[in-house]
């Protein structure tokens, strides 16, 4: 990637050759990236952030609510049953863990590949990640039938030496989405150290602004949070030169997570006898859907916060446009899969695996199976057309389509195989409760909760890594391009 | 101090109220003085150097004394001696804490009696089982049997005395009922029917004492006395008909539901499936036609059924008589006319097998004909030689009892009645004014305090269970078995015996163990022996000769009723009886073997009169019948005789009874617009509403009105069809003989391949089968994890298992299994281990023809299966499914914390203390019979199983005080304590529960064997050391279960017959039980004929079976093939 943005009016210029689009439009100068992230959080909030942090907190206290109501009284408020012992509570796992793909691919795998447009967009992106994996993670505590002895699942030595059984795959669930989980941390929270050194340098400067006693002392712990998170950050060669190098390593370390995460959920599925789940496409199939899903969920969330915030400049229509193409792909990938199934469910000759696949499409989960469909096979496939990628409103909705699609599609293979399997006598129905329902729509609540203050508390926009990208940051490029510099430093 | 009173029972009821023992009146335990010191000797004595291992010693010995003083000061005992079973050596048999103990008792019914052995635990009985030793029965049950243990811990049970509303003592009572004996004036005793010379003995006394100023009536909603009146009337003697079903070849039924709703269905299953057993080519095999109107058991399990209106069955008797050569009166010749030409081919073929097996041939006609068809039958028996050979004739004492409707003509004549158990207001009928015969009850002995003829007026006495009572009884060859007591009466209850024999005698009246004791004729060793065995060796009746049996000359005038366009049939439920057991929870819960409908009943009709009459399922229908009228919800039946309706009887329970008349509200934690709170009825519909005792069997002149509602109904099964899957395999006797004769020359010429024989080539079974090695067996991978001592196996023959229904009640008694309620089976949460899958095939049904798709869209259930037409005259299979121990099993590797696992016998257990609850052992099993506590089943009421501590902060506070404190109702909760089995563990909520081969059962066994062994080395267990409560529980003995490595193991041989094959072997799985396939004896010579089961048809439905051979042998769709 190369950066030709040297003419001031690059947008009157008539190119010779096909000119990329700046990451950062207008050539915004160096401080203008740190006032405009920095001061998000700096500046009181706007009123939509209050309206919206009050819902979002009463949303996640109902989730605390039925998840309570659910301890004290029993799984049985699920709408679960025999044959469909497992509901929306794995759905929604498996749907949370696979949104919290984007952000860790976006910031590793990315990285690695020297996408530099990531940078605008991996904070956020991370920051989703570990708050879906915190949702996801709820579910399968909150989901075995005795919950206060789910910690048996982790190896804890004990006296009566009994060890978890290492050949079930949710065993390996718990070490995958834990390892997962404080990968992620790590890493988002590294990415961090030099922004929040930043901010607490920033902090000190507008001390003398405060005029109340008040505001000075929230500034001082502010200061002082900030700088305990910090780490004494000074932005030393020597820092710099260590941060570098670890963020290459915890990059390194996190794309194969990326991949292994995912397909090991799968294998909860794969690795069983039940038709419709013993399939070995699950692996690839579940990682392309995970990073499809993930990038719905990273563009539902980054198109209002870019318009909220007035970060048009750094989070661009290209950026948009990029994760669409990413969409598209793994989209692709998805629907490719969905016709894999049945191309092998007829073609492997196994009766039972046709059936569960016929039931699915004509069943009376049809309609479960084809808003799937609908919304993961055909709705990427609109962004074919240049206008779909670049007009924000509509990439939104198409988005939420695939948060939609992606929920469904875990639906339709927990739901549509386990109701009719082998026996015909014990094929039943599942349908939620309210219960079940509402605890759902309650993790949205401790998801846009922690959202919510995350752009409240941090800084939403890597500054550091945004400035490295933009023109200015090269002093050695003649004409200004970024390309040969890695973190520009301010 | 307290001294034993009168009645040898120490302590007085209040204190006791539930304790009861049956003490030292096994053993000859001492009742020691330290019992009745507050404190053992020592503690009121402490030394003053009295040091620290003083006091230990002290507490263990006061702790132990505190468990010994458990069984001399808290307990209540008979006084009288009942005598545990076992052999005769071992009859001093010493009650040993934890230990159970087994008494032969028996289970009274209308004609006869169970013989029974009861289980007691703790001095409680807490399971039964058939008396295996008693010739009349040999072991054989039914479902009600089983589940009468828990009637014995009926919550709403009447628990006093009262007189006009005033409670009293039942000493009072008793001098109450004295008084009343001595009483001027003229008593009716109404009583149900019952076959107990003793209570025979008592009413001869108190005829005499009385003369004219007693009279009795015997009340019983289903009458089953009627084969005795038809065949007294036949022969012109008071005779019963006993039949024979082991040695009739050739079986008619007429509307006899000889394998499910007769009484002794448990015994004629046992016989009639000695007739159904094939291992070898040459084997024989019985065969069965079935008439009728209904689909009951008997007809599920026909190899030829005819559909007739249960009006008609008389015509066909007719049809018959006349084939056979016997002139029928002119109005018979009528009925003939009702009957279709198809019939009449159908009858044609099916009297031309009958007269070709001439005494071993047997026509049964059931309970709910009229006496002339049973009449007709026997005459019809007679030409065919059958009686006195499949048929046999006993002497019957001369039954002059007159009825309720008698009663409630005469009762202007009496001044009082006494009832002694009936609940005439509910069951009498709508003809019958009951409420009058209860105003007139100056005594009633009552099973619950509130049912529907209570009345404050008069004296109420509670009813005594059979299990707390002494009786005795006559079964059905006449064999007299003692009902003996295994627990004093819970709630000083009293016996019919007590109350007969204080009107036989008011001065001195006997206790009814003196009254029993007085009827048996023996010395005191032989009574001894006689409550030892449970029954009187040689007390059988010997059948009369039947050239002493003068049939009545002419045939009887079967009346002919017109056939108008709809007819009721009122049927015996399967699931309660006639409503007695309504109050029973496994009752209510176990699915109806037929339509798998739980807590309802449903009024059934067929797929033509459904869409006649514009009615779907679930629907509600306003039902006239004679000026009466009751609401029912509908139920499409497949193999229902148009134009007929059926009304189970037993449920529409009023009164105060929790489980009969249940009220649930599926509140969710927010109600609003979305989440309503409702309402789901429960307990079915009240049929006795529309009976009259005119026609109590069958009623004509039915008009049917649509509703506009449904009704929800909890089916355990909703799927009706296989799906061509080949999971109950079937095949024709002559397919098997063909078969067995290829095999066996297949395997002299050394080229035997199992997958092309029966039942391996069906389904796709043979793709994976031989090739089964994709796995390693764990036990292959190490063999030292193997037992070499014991390998458990099962084998279910679905040829003689009908579906009755008791092993699940059984299993459901022995391994504390709780019931759900409606809404949660509804939801499919039903906790049963063991459950009946019950299928339907059709003729030329194909469930892939169906445009190619899956059709049914329903919410709950397939609801277009219910249109369509193959259900018309299905084939049923009946397959009892439990966990089936898998060797790879797929449970196990699935479990994150180890709580399912393989144990070195084979077996498949559940550690439940280490189980979380992930449910994905569940998920895996292809079987899905692990079942999962989603709720607090055992402690929570049924109606609020969603309440928890946020909905309702008391139960938090009962948290607090109390961690283990249940929720159900006090009373409930105390008394369903006992019932349970202390051998098996009680589950809690978030546990998943499967069948464990009653591996409790095996490890009682095991210590058994390994004490009387000693120090020699016969510890091996055999067939006849144990035997699950499910295979004890089948009369049919299609259950065997055993040691695999036993080589003379009944499980052993069974698996070694052709026949065997496991459910979805193509797993490699490798499950433990495994089936052997139903066989179906169908002749050739039928107009319904079928060379194939329905079911091959469905696996095959391209070409006809067995052309389906080489590599694609039975691959079973032809989608699937490559």
């Amino acid at each position: 990637m190369s950066e030709t943005a040297a003419q001031p009016q690059v947008e009157t210029h008539t190119p010779k050759e096909l000119v990329r689009q700046p990451l950062v439009l207008n050539n915004r100068p160096l401080g203008w990236i740190t006032e405009q992230v920095a001061g998000i959080v700096e500046g009181r909030m706007p009123r939509w952030w209050n309206v919206a942090f009050i819902i979002s907190f009463l949303v996640m206290m109902m989730c605390f609510t039925y998840i309570g109501y659910l301890i004290l009284t029993g799984v049985g408020v699920w709408g679960l049953n025999h044959p469909v012992a497992w509901g929306w509570a794995i759905v929604n796992f498996v749907f949370w863990i696979g949104i919290g793909h984007a952000g860790t691919l976006i910031s590793a795998i990315l990285f690695l590949l020297r996408q530099k447009w990531r940078t605008s967009i991996n904070r956020t992106a991370e920051a989703m990640t570990i708050f879906a994996v915190i949702c996801a993670g709820i579910f399968p505590g909150i989901h075995v039938g005795r919950i206060w002895l789910a910690w048996w699942l982790l190896p804890v030595p004990n006296a009566n030496s009994i060890w978890p059984q290492f050949r079930s795959p949710l065993l390996w669930d718990v070490f995958a989405v834990s390892t997962y989980f404080t990968v992620s941390l790590l890493f988002w929270y590294m990415g961090l150290i030099p922004d929040l050194a930043t901010i607490r340098d920033r902090l000190r400067k507008n001390a003398d602004k405060c005029t109340t006693g008040c505001e000075k002392l929230i500034n001082k712990v502010k200061q002082y949070l900030y700088g305990i998170f910090s780490m004494g950050w000074i932005g030393s060669n020597r820092h710099w030169r260590n941060y570098e190098k670890a963020y290459l390593l915890l990059a390194g370390l996190s794309t194969p997570l990326v991949l292994s995460v995912h397909s090991i959920v799968s294998f909860d599925f794969a690795i069983s006898q039940l038709p419709g789940w013993h399939t070995t496409i699950f692996p690839p199939y579940f990682v392309a859907g995970a990073v499809f899903s993930g990038f719905g969920m990273v563009l539902t969330l980054m198109i209002p916060m870019r318009a909220l915030f007035k970060l048009e400049e750094i989070i661009t229509v290209r950026h948009l446009e990029l994760m669409c193409k990413v969409i598209m792909a793994t989209g692709t990938i998805v629907g490719y899969a969905y016709g894999m199934e049945f191309f092998i469910a007829w073609y492997g000759g196994n009766p039972y695996e046709l059936y569960a696949f016929k039931n699915r499409a004509f069943g009376p989960y049809w309609w479960a199976y084809w808003i799937m469909i609908s919304c993961n096979v055909i709705s990427p496939q609109l962004f074919w057309f240049k206008w779909t990628r670049t007009t924000p409103w509509f990439i939104f909705v198409v988005s939420i389509f695939v948060n939609i699609g992606m929920w469904f599609e875990r639906f339709v293979i927990v739901v549509t195989s386990l109701h009719r399997d082998y026996l015909p006598s014990s094929w039943g129905y599942y349908s939620p409760t309210q219960v079940d329902i509402l605890t759902f729509v309650g993790t949205f609540g401790l998801f846009m909760t922690l959202f919510l203050l995350f752009v409240r508390y941090l800084p939403a926009i890597c500054i550091f890594e945004v400035k490295g990208v933009t023109p200015q940051a090269d002093p050695h490029a003649k004409e200004g391009g970024a390309d040969k510099v890695e973190g520009g430093g301010h | 101090m307290k001294t034993p009173s009168k009645t040898g029972q120490i302590g007085n009821a209040a204190e006791a109220q539930y304790w009861r023992s049956i003490g030292e009146s096994v053993g000859e335990l001492e009742h020691p003085d330290w019992s009745d010191r507050e404190f053992p000797e020592g503690a009121t004595e402490l030394p003053e150097d009295f040091s620290r291992r003083d006091f230990l010693k002290l507490m263990g010995a006061s702790a132990g004394l505190a468990g010994a003083g458990m069984l001399g000061v808290g307990c209540r005992r008979p006084e009288e001696h009942i005598v545990p079973f076992g052999s005769e050596q071992e009859s001093g048999q010493e009650y040993v804490h934890g230990e159970p103990m087994y008494f032969a008792t028996a289970m009274p019914t209308r004609m006869g009696a169970i013989p029974l052995l009861a289980e007691s635990n703790e001095g409680r009985p807490t399971k039964v089982s058939g008396n295996p030793d008693c010739p009349a029965t040999k072991g054989s049950t039914d479902g009600f049997a089983y589940a009468s243990v828990l009637s014995l811990y009926d919550p709403d049970r009447a628990r006093k005395y009262t007189k006009n509303g005033k409670e009293m003592t039942k000493s009072d009572t008793v001098q109450e009922l004295k008084t009343l004996a001595k009483e001027e004036g003229r008593t009716a005793f109404l009583m149900p029917s019952a076959n107990s010379p003793s209570r025979d003995r008592l009413i001869g006394e108190i005829k005499k004492r009385l003369e004219e100023k007693a009279a009795f009536y015997v009340h019983e909603a289903i009458d089953f006395a009627v084969h005795q009146r038809a065949a007294t009337q036949a022969f012109g003697q008071p005779v019963v008909p006993n039949w024979k079903f082991a040695k009739a070849d050739v079986v008619l039924s007429l509307d006899c539901d000889f394998l499910g709703n007769e009484e002794d269905s448990g015994l004629y299953a046992s016989d009639f499936a000695k007739t159904r057993k094939l291992a070898k080519a040459t084997d024989t095999m019985s065969r069965l036609y079935s008439v009728e109107a209904l689909l009951t058991q008997t007809g599920a399990n026909a190899d030829h059924r005819l559909r007739a209106n249960a009006l008609n069955i008389g015509a066909v008797a007719v049809y018959l008589s006349a084939k056979l050569g016997m002139k029928a009166s002119a109005a018979s010749e009528m009925l003939i006319k009702g009957l279709t030409d198809d019939q009449k081919q159908w009858l044609d073929a099916c009297v031309e097998d009958l007269k070709e097996h001439k005494g071993k041939g047997l026509v049964v006609a059931g309970y709910r004909q009229p006496e002339p068809v049973h009449v007709l039958v026997h005459q019809i028996n007679a030409v065919l030689g059958n009686n006195g050979k499949t048929v046999e004739f006993l002497p019957a004492s001369v039954n002059d009892f007159k009825n309720l409707k008698d009663l409630s003509s005469d009762l202007g004549k009496f001044d009082r009645v006494v009832n002694l158990g009936c609940n005439p207001v509910y069951d009498g009928g709508a003809d019958i004014d009951s409420k009058a015969i209860v105003d007139k009850t100056a005594f009633r002995l009552t099973n619950f305090a509130q049912d529907e003829s209570h009345s404050p007026k008069g004296i109420n006495a509670p009813l005594a269970h059979y299990l707390e009572s002494w009786g005795d009884a006559r079964t059905s060859d006449g064999t007299i078995v003692p009902v003996q007591p295994l627990i004093a009466p819970l709630f000083d209850a009293m016996t019919e015996l007590e109350v007969l024999a204080i009107f036989a005698d008011p001065e001195e009246p006997q206790s009814d163990h003196a009254v029993v004791k007085d009827t048996f004729s023996g010395d005191d060793a032989a009574w001894q022996h006689y409550l030892h065995r449970g029954y009187q060796e040689g007390s059988a009746l010997d059948p009369i000769p039947v050239e002493e049996l003068e049939l009545s000359k002419g045939l009887p005038d079967i009346p002919y009723r017109q056939v108008s366009d709809l007819e009721v049939v009122f049927t015996r439920d399967y699931s309660v009886d006639d409503g007695r057991f309504a109050n029973n929870g496994w009752c209510q819960e176990v699915p109806d073997p037929i339509t798998k409908i739980t807590w309802d009943n449903v009024m059934s009709i067929s797929r033509k009169t459904a869409l006649d009459k514009g009615l779907e399922n679930g629907r509600m229908v306003r039902l006239e019948v004679g000026g009466y009228e009751v609401e029912a919800p509908v139920w499409i039946q497949p193999g229902m005789a148009d134009n007929t309706v059926s009304l189970p009887l037993g449920y529409g329970r009023t009164g105060n009874l929790r489980i009969a008349n249940f009220k649930y509200e599926k509140r969710p934690l927010i109600s609003n617009e979305f989440f309503r709170a409702e309402d789901i009825p429960v307990g079915g519909f009240n049929a006795y509403k529309v009976r009259t005792s005119g026609e109590p069997n069958i009623a004509t002149g039915v008009k049917l009105m649509s509703l506009d509602r449904s009704y929800p109904l909890s089916s355990t099964q909703e799927h009706w069809s296989m799906e061509g899957r080949p999971i109950v395999r079937e095949a024709t006797l002559n397919e098997f003989r063909k078969s067995e004769g290829k095999r066996e020359e297949a395997i002299k010429k050394g080229e035997y391949s199992e997958k092309e024989f029966f039942p391996d080539n069906m389904g796709i079974g043979s793709h994976a089968r031989n090739e089964g090695k994709i796995y390693q067996h764990p036990y292959k991978e190490r063999p030292s994890l193997k037992s070499d001592m014991h390998q458990w196996g099962m084998s279910i023959d679905l040829n003689t298992c009908n579906g009755c229904n008791a092993c699940v009640i059984a299993c459901q008694s022995e391994n504390n299994i709780p019931i759900v309620g409606k809404e949660q089976v509804a939801k499919g949460r039903e906790m049963h281990w063991l459950r009946i899958d019950r299928y339907y095939t059709g003729r030329h049904h194909d469930p892939k023809a169906a445009d190619g798709r899956i059709k049914d869209k329903g919410q709950a259930g397939d609801d277009e299966q219910h249109t369509e037409e193959w259900i018309d005259d299905p084939q049923v299979v009946n397959m009892p499914m439990s966990c089936v121990h898998c060797e790879n099993a797929p449970c196990e590797s699935v479990c994150p914390v180890n709580a399912t696992v393989h144990d070195s016998e084979g077996l498949n257990i559940m550690a439940y203390n280490r189980c979380v609850g992930t449910r994905y052992c569940s998920n895996n099993c292809a079987w899905k019979v692990r079942r999962f506590n989603y709720f607090d089943y055992n402690k929570r009421p049924l109606e609020s199983l969603y309440e928890s501590p946020l909905t309702k902060p008391a139960l938090f506070l009962d948290w607090l005080t109390d961690r283990e404190k249940p929720s159900k109702r006090e009373d409930e909760w105390d008394l369903l304590e006992l019932a349970k089995n202390p051998q098996v563990s009680v589950r809690m909520r978030g546990v998943m529960e499967k069948c464990d081969y009653c591996s409790s059962r095996i490890q009682a066994a095991k210590i058994t064997k390994k004490v009387k062994a000693g120090s020699g080395d016969d510890v091996m267990l055999r067939d006849a050391d144990l035997k699950t409560a499910c295979q004890s529980a089948c009369s049919a003995d299609a259950i065997t279960f055993g040691n695999l490595l036993d080589k003379e193991s009944a499980v052993v041989r069974d698996k070694k017959n052709p026949r065997t094959y496991e459910t979805l072997d193509f797993l490699d799985n490798g499950s433990r039980t495994t089936y052997l396939a139903k066989v179906r004896n169908p002749n050739p010579k039928m107009p319904d004929t079928y060379t194939e089961p329905f079911s091959s048809g469905e696996y095959h439905p391209q070409e006809p079976h067995g052309k389906h051979g080489g590599d694609h042998a039975g691959h079973g769709n032809e989608e699937g093939g490559h």
